[in-house]
Protein backbone atom coordinates (compact mmCIF):
# COMPACT_ATOMS: atom_id res chain seq x y z
CA UNK A 1 0.00 0.00 0.00
CA UNK A 2 1.26 3.35 -1.18
CA UNK A 3 1.01 6.44 1.19
CA UNK A 4 -1.30 8.85 -0.43
CA UNK A 5 1.38 11.47 -0.02
CA UNK A 6 4.02 10.39 -2.62
CA UNK A 7 1.92 10.92 -5.46
CA UNK A 8 1.16 14.33 -4.75
CA UNK A 9 5.30 14.88 -4.07
CA UNK A 10 6.20 13.22 -7.30
CA UNK A 11 3.87 15.68 -10.03
CA UNK A 12 4.01 19.05 -7.96
CA UNK A 13 7.15 20.30 -9.70
CA UNK A 14 7.23 19.06 -13.01
CA UNK A 15 3.70 20.43 -13.38
CA UNK A 16 4.42 23.90 -11.95
CA UNK A 17 6.30 24.50 -14.63
CA UNK A 18 4.56 22.64 -17.31
CA UNK A 19 5.25 19.72 -19.53
CA UNK A 20 4.75 19.84 -23.21
CA UNK A 21 3.98 22.78 -25.06
CA UNK A 22 4.44 25.65 -22.51
CA UNK A 23 5.16 28.40 -24.51
CA UNK A 24 2.83 28.75 -27.71
CA UNK A 25 3.03 31.25 -30.47
CA UNK A 26 0.51 33.67 -29.50
CA UNK A 27 2.38 34.18 -25.84
CA UNK A 28 5.26 35.00 -27.48
CA UNK A 29 3.12 37.46 -29.75
CA UNK A 30 1.51 39.26 -26.48
CA UNK A 31 4.71 39.18 -24.58
CA UNK A 32 6.33 41.19 -27.62
CA UNK A 33 3.30 43.76 -28.18
CA UNK A 34 3.28 44.56 -24.33
CA UNK A 35 6.89 45.09 -24.42
CA UNK A 36 7.15 46.91 -27.34
CA UNK A 37 3.89 49.03 -26.30
CA UNK A 38 5.56 50.15 -22.63
CA UNK A 39 8.76 50.65 -24.25
CA UNK A 40 7.15 52.93 -26.72
CA UNK A 41 4.91 54.56 -23.58
CA UNK A 42 7.81 55.46 -22.05
CA UNK A 43 9.77 57.11 -24.76
CA UNK A 44 7.01 58.90 -25.60
CA UNK A 45 5.79 60.20 -22.14
CA UNK A 46 9.50 60.77 -20.35
CA UNK A 47 11.98 61.31 -23.28
CA UNK A 48 10.13 63.10 -25.82
CA UNK A 49 9.41 66.45 -24.55
CA UNK A 50 11.68 66.52 -22.27
CA UNK A 51 13.91 69.38 -23.61
CA UNK A 52 11.28 70.91 -26.02
CA UNK A 53 9.68 74.51 -25.41
CA UNK A 54 6.19 74.37 -25.09
CA UNK A 55 2.73 76.35 -24.47
CA UNK A 56 0.81 76.12 -22.42
CA UNK A 57 -3.08 77.43 -22.64
CA UNK A 58 -4.68 76.88 -19.47
CA UNK A 59 -8.40 78.14 -19.63
CA UNK A 60 -11.45 77.11 -16.65
CA UNK A 61 -12.46 74.52 -19.15
CA UNK A 62 -9.40 72.87 -20.77
CA UNK A 63 -5.92 72.67 -20.17
CA UNK A 64 -3.50 72.01 -23.63
CA UNK A 65 -0.23 71.88 -24.14
CA UNK A 66 1.14 73.33 -28.03
CA UNK A 67 4.25 73.09 -29.98
CA UNK A 68 5.60 76.92 -30.76
CA UNK A 69 6.83 75.57 -34.28
CA UNK A 70 3.68 75.83 -35.79
CA UNK A 71 1.29 78.24 -37.25
CA UNK A 72 -1.94 78.58 -34.89
CA UNK A 73 -5.19 80.30 -34.43
CA UNK A 74 -6.30 79.09 -31.28
CA UNK A 75 -10.24 79.65 -29.80
CA UNK A 76 -9.96 80.04 -26.39
CA UNK A 77 -13.38 79.38 -24.73
CA UNK A 78 -13.22 81.41 -21.06
CA UNK A 79 -16.22 83.38 -18.94
CA UNK A 80 -16.57 86.21 -21.22
CA UNK A 81 -16.25 84.50 -25.15
CA UNK A 82 -13.50 83.18 -27.02
CA UNK A 83 -10.11 84.52 -26.65
CA UNK A 84 -7.84 84.53 -29.80
CA UNK A 85 -4.35 82.87 -28.94
CA UNK A 86 -1.79 83.33 -32.77
CA UNK A 87 1.00 80.78 -32.52
CA UNK A 88 3.23 82.28 -35.43
CA UNK A 89 7.36 81.91 -36.21
CA UNK A 90 7.86 80.33 -32.42
CA UNK A 91 6.36 83.09 -30.43
CA UNK A 92 3.09 83.50 -28.96
CA UNK A 93 0.29 85.74 -28.50
CA UNK A 94 -3.62 87.20 -27.11
CA UNK A 95 -4.42 88.39 -30.63
CA UNK A 96 -7.99 89.42 -29.25
CA UNK A 97 -10.12 89.16 -26.20
CA UNK A 98 -13.20 89.90 -24.67
CA UNK A 99 -12.15 91.38 -22.11
CA UNK A 100 -12.57 95.68 -21.18
CA UNK A 101 -8.94 96.29 -20.59
CA UNK A 102 -7.07 94.39 -23.23
CA UNK A 103 -4.36 94.17 -21.15
CA UNK A 104 -3.23 90.41 -22.36
CA UNK A 105 -3.26 91.86 -26.12
CA UNK A 106 -0.81 94.62 -24.41
CA UNK A 107 1.11 91.95 -22.75
CA UNK A 108 2.52 91.18 -26.36
CA UNK A 109 4.55 88.67 -28.04
CA UNK A 110 5.90 85.58 -25.70
CA UNK A 111 9.25 82.87 -26.97
CA UNK A 112 11.16 82.11 -23.29
CA UNK A 113 10.29 79.75 -20.92
CA UNK A 114 9.10 81.03 -18.17
CA UNK A 115 7.19 84.10 -19.64
CA UNK A 116 3.27 84.78 -19.92
CA UNK A 117 -0.05 86.38 -21.37
CA UNK A 118 -2.85 86.37 -19.18
CA UNK A 119 -6.51 87.28 -19.40
CA UNK A 120 -7.75 87.80 -15.93
CA UNK A 121 -11.28 88.71 -17.02
CA UNK A 122 -11.73 86.32 -19.30
CA UNK A 123 -9.36 83.39 -17.01
CA UNK A 124 -7.22 82.38 -19.79
CA UNK A 125 -3.62 82.27 -19.56
CA UNK A 126 -0.94 81.27 -21.78
CA UNK A 127 2.27 80.33 -20.60
CA UNK A 128 6.15 79.08 -22.50
CA UNK A 129 6.94 75.90 -20.38
CA UNK A 130 10.48 74.67 -20.57
CA UNK A 131 13.37 73.33 -18.68
CA UNK A 132 16.12 76.15 -19.69
CA UNK A 133 14.85 78.95 -18.14
CA UNK A 134 17.01 81.69 -19.50
CA UNK A 135 15.90 84.23 -17.18
CA UNK A 136 13.93 83.70 -13.49
CA UNK A 137 10.79 86.26 -13.85
CA UNK A 138 9.92 88.75 -16.18
CA UNK A 139 8.11 91.92 -14.58
CA UNK A 140 6.98 94.71 -16.98
CA UNK B 1 -3.71 -2.58 -2.34
CA UNK B 2 -3.41 0.39 -4.93
CA UNK B 3 -5.57 3.50 -4.21
CA UNK B 4 -7.25 4.40 -7.71
CA UNK B 5 -7.28 8.08 -8.46
CA UNK B 6 -10.66 9.29 -9.20
CA UNK B 7 -11.44 11.93 -12.20
CA UNK B 8 -10.09 15.26 -10.98
CA UNK B 9 -11.88 18.08 -9.78
CA UNK B 10 -11.35 19.64 -13.07
CA UNK B 11 -13.02 17.27 -14.88
CA UNK B 12 -15.97 16.42 -12.05
CA UNK B 13 -16.90 20.28 -12.23
CA UNK B 14 -17.18 20.10 -16.38
CA UNK B 15 -19.31 17.52 -16.10
CA UNK B 16 -21.49 18.30 -13.08
CA UNK B 17 -24.92 19.47 -13.40
CA UNK B 18 -27.92 20.76 -11.00
CA UNK B 19 -27.24 22.10 -7.80
CA UNK B 20 -23.62 20.45 -7.51
CA UNK B 21 -22.88 22.62 -10.46
CA UNK B 22 -24.18 25.57 -8.05
CA UNK B 23 -22.03 24.09 -5.40
CA UNK B 24 -18.74 24.17 -7.58
CA UNK B 25 -19.79 27.97 -9.09
CA UNK B 26 -19.98 28.90 -5.16
CA UNK B 27 -17.26 27.39 -3.99
CA UNK B 28 -14.88 28.52 -7.13
CA UNK B 29 -16.36 32.35 -6.31
CA UNK B 30 -15.15 31.65 -2.50
CA UNK B 31 -11.70 30.76 -3.67
CA UNK B 32 -12.37 33.94 -5.82
CA UNK B 33 -12.86 36.06 -2.90
CA UNK B 34 -10.44 34.42 -0.88
CA UNK B 35 -7.60 35.38 -3.04
CA UNK B 36 -8.87 38.73 -3.18
CA UNK B 37 -8.97 39.46 0.35
CA UNK B 38 -5.48 37.89 1.05
CA UNK B 39 -3.66 40.29 -1.63
CA UNK B 40 -4.43 42.97 0.50
CA UNK B 41 -2.73 41.55 2.91
CA UNK B 42 0.26 41.26 0.87
CA UNK B 43 2.71 44.48 1.23
CA UNK B 44 3.06 46.31 -1.94
CA UNK B 45 5.15 49.50 -3.05
CA UNK B 46 2.29 51.15 -4.70
CA UNK B 47 -1.33 50.81 -3.14
CA UNK B 48 -3.19 49.72 -6.73
CA UNK B 49 -0.62 47.56 -7.64
CA UNK B 50 -2.12 43.41 -7.29
CA UNK B 51 -0.93 40.51 -7.90
CA UNK B 52 -4.21 39.92 -9.43
CA UNK B 53 -4.49 35.47 -7.67
CA UNK B 54 -8.09 36.02 -7.96
CA UNK B 55 -8.19 36.23 -11.81
CA UNK B 56 -6.19 32.84 -11.76
CA UNK B 57 -9.52 31.44 -10.26
CA UNK B 58 -10.96 33.19 -13.53
CA UNK B 59 -8.61 31.77 -16.46
CA UNK B 60 -9.69 28.76 -14.03
CA UNK B 61 -13.48 29.22 -14.82
CA UNK B 62 -13.17 30.34 -18.26
CA UNK B 63 -11.20 26.91 -19.26
CA UNK B 64 -13.73 24.85 -17.19
CA UNK B 65 -17.35 25.87 -17.11
CA UNK B 66 -19.15 28.07 -19.02
CA UNK B 67 -19.09 31.61 -19.83
CA UNK B 68 -22.24 32.76 -18.09
CA UNK B 69 -21.44 30.93 -15.19
CA UNK B 70 -17.68 32.53 -14.96
CA UNK B 71 -19.14 36.02 -15.44
CA UNK B 72 -20.99 34.83 -12.12
CA UNK B 73 -17.77 34.38 -10.60
CA UNK B 74 -15.86 37.27 -11.18
CA UNK B 75 -19.02 39.78 -10.02
CA UNK B 76 -19.55 37.75 -6.97
CA UNK B 77 -15.53 37.90 -6.78
CA UNK B 78 -15.97 41.85 -6.74
CA UNK B 79 -18.71 42.52 -4.98
CA UNK B 80 -17.99 40.09 -2.02
CA UNK B 81 -14.54 41.16 -1.78
CA UNK B 82 -14.99 45.02 -1.53
CA UNK B 83 -17.89 43.78 1.30
CA UNK B 84 -14.83 42.56 3.41
CA UNK B 85 -12.27 44.93 2.71
CA UNK B 86 -14.70 47.76 3.48
CA UNK B 87 -14.53 49.62 0.23
CA UNK B 88 -18.14 48.44 -1.45
CA UNK B 89 -19.32 51.13 -3.45
CA UNK B 90 -16.15 53.14 -3.04
CA UNK B 91 -13.93 54.56 -5.77
CA UNK B 92 -11.46 51.57 -5.31
CA UNK B 93 -14.67 49.39 -6.01
CA UNK B 94 -15.82 51.31 -8.92
CA UNK B 95 -12.36 50.51 -10.52
CA UNK B 96 -12.28 47.24 -9.81
CA UNK B 97 -15.38 45.96 -10.89
CA UNK B 98 -14.94 48.18 -13.99
CA UNK B 99 -11.23 46.24 -14.33
CA UNK B 100 -12.77 42.81 -13.80
CA UNK B 101 -15.17 43.35 -16.13
CA UNK B 102 -13.11 44.51 -19.20
CA UNK B 103 -10.84 42.11 -18.62
CA UNK B 104 -12.76 39.46 -18.34
CA UNK B 105 -14.37 40.37 -21.63
CA UNK B 106 -11.08 40.73 -23.07
CA UNK B 107 -9.97 37.38 -21.97
CA UNK B 108 -13.15 35.00 -22.71
CA UNK B 109 -13.18 36.89 -26.32
CA UNK B 110 -9.57 35.99 -27.12
CA UNK B 111 -10.32 31.97 -24.96
CA UNK B 112 -12.59 31.48 -27.47
CA UNK B 113 -11.89 32.50 -30.35
CA UNK B 114 -7.95 31.81 -30.16
CA UNK B 115 -7.15 29.39 -27.43
CA UNK B 116 -5.10 27.12 -29.58
CA UNK B 117 -2.30 29.87 -30.54
CA UNK B 118 -2.32 31.21 -26.74
CA UNK B 119 -1.45 29.41 -23.60
CA UNK B 120 -3.82 30.70 -20.15
CA UNK B 121 -0.19 32.87 -19.60
CA UNK B 122 -0.83 34.91 -22.88
CA UNK B 123 -4.38 35.39 -22.02
CA UNK B 124 -4.08 36.35 -18.41
CA UNK B 125 -1.72 39.03 -19.35
CA UNK B 126 -4.08 40.35 -21.83
CA UNK B 127 -6.40 40.53 -19.45
CA UNK B 128 -3.90 42.03 -16.78
CA UNK B 129 -3.28 44.73 -19.51
CA UNK B 130 -6.75 45.69 -20.33
CA UNK B 131 -7.48 45.59 -16.41
CA UNK B 132 -5.01 48.21 -15.99
CA UNK B 133 -6.02 50.48 -19.17
CA UNK B 134 -9.56 50.41 -18.41
CA UNK B 135 -8.80 51.48 -15.03
CA UNK B 136 -6.55 54.37 -15.47
CA UNK B 137 -8.77 55.35 -18.26
CA UNK B 138 -12.26 55.33 -15.81
CA UNK B 139 -9.96 57.41 -13.33
CA UNK B 140 -9.05 59.72 -15.88
CA UNK B 141 -12.58 60.64 -17.25
CA UNK B 142 -14.16 60.57 -13.97
CA UNK B 143 -12.42 61.41 -11.13
CA UNK B 144 -8.87 63.16 -12.29
CA UNK B 145 -9.78 64.41 -15.55
CA UNK B 146 -5.86 65.46 -16.06
CA UNK B 147 -2.88 64.67 -18.82
CA UNK B 148 -0.70 63.41 -15.99
CA UNK B 149 -2.65 60.48 -14.99
CA UNK B 150 -1.19 58.85 -18.54
CA UNK B 151 2.06 58.71 -17.06
CA UNK B 152 1.41 55.90 -14.81
CA UNK B 153 0.57 53.98 -18.12
CA UNK B 154 3.75 52.74 -19.06
CA UNK B 155 4.45 51.58 -15.41
CA UNK B 156 1.05 50.26 -15.20
CA UNK B 157 1.47 47.95 -18.49
CA UNK B 158 5.05 46.86 -16.43
CA UNK B 159 3.11 45.77 -13.36
CA UNK B 160 0.35 44.34 -15.61
CA UNK B 161 3.26 42.33 -17.24
CA UNK B 162 4.60 40.74 -14.06
CA UNK B 163 1.15 39.96 -12.26
CA UNK B 164 -0.51 38.60 -15.60
CA UNK B 165 2.29 36.08 -15.67
CA UNK B 166 2.68 34.92 -12.35
CA UNK B 167 -1.69 34.89 -12.14
CA UNK B 168 -1.64 33.22 -15.15
CA UNK B 169 1.25 30.44 -14.10
CA UNK B 170 -1.07 30.10 -11.42
CA UNK B 171 -4.02 29.63 -13.31
CA UNK B 172 -2.50 27.38 -15.33
CA UNK B 173 -1.11 25.07 -12.32
CA UNK B 174 -4.98 25.06 -11.24
CA UNK B 175 -5.94 24.15 -14.45
CA UNK B 176 -3.43 20.88 -14.89
CA UNK B 177 -3.19 19.53 -11.45
CA UNK B 178 -6.34 19.76 -9.93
Amino acid sequence: MRPLGTEYQRVTCSKLLGRGNFIKIGDILVFTAVIALTVFLFTRTFAGDASAVRLKVTAPSFEEHYSLDQQKLLEVPGPLGNTTVVISDGRAWIQDSPCKEKICIKMGKIKRPGEQAVCLPNRVIIEVEGNRKSIDAVTR
Amino acid sequence: MVIEAEASITETIRESSGGRRTFFIAFLSTMAIFFAVAETAVPKPLPWMRLGLANAITLYALSTIRVKEALIIVVARVIAASLLVGTFLSIGFILSLTGALASFAVMCFFYSICKRWISLVGISVLGAVTSNASQLFVVNTLFVNSRLSYYFLPFLFLFALAGGTISGLFGRFLVKNI
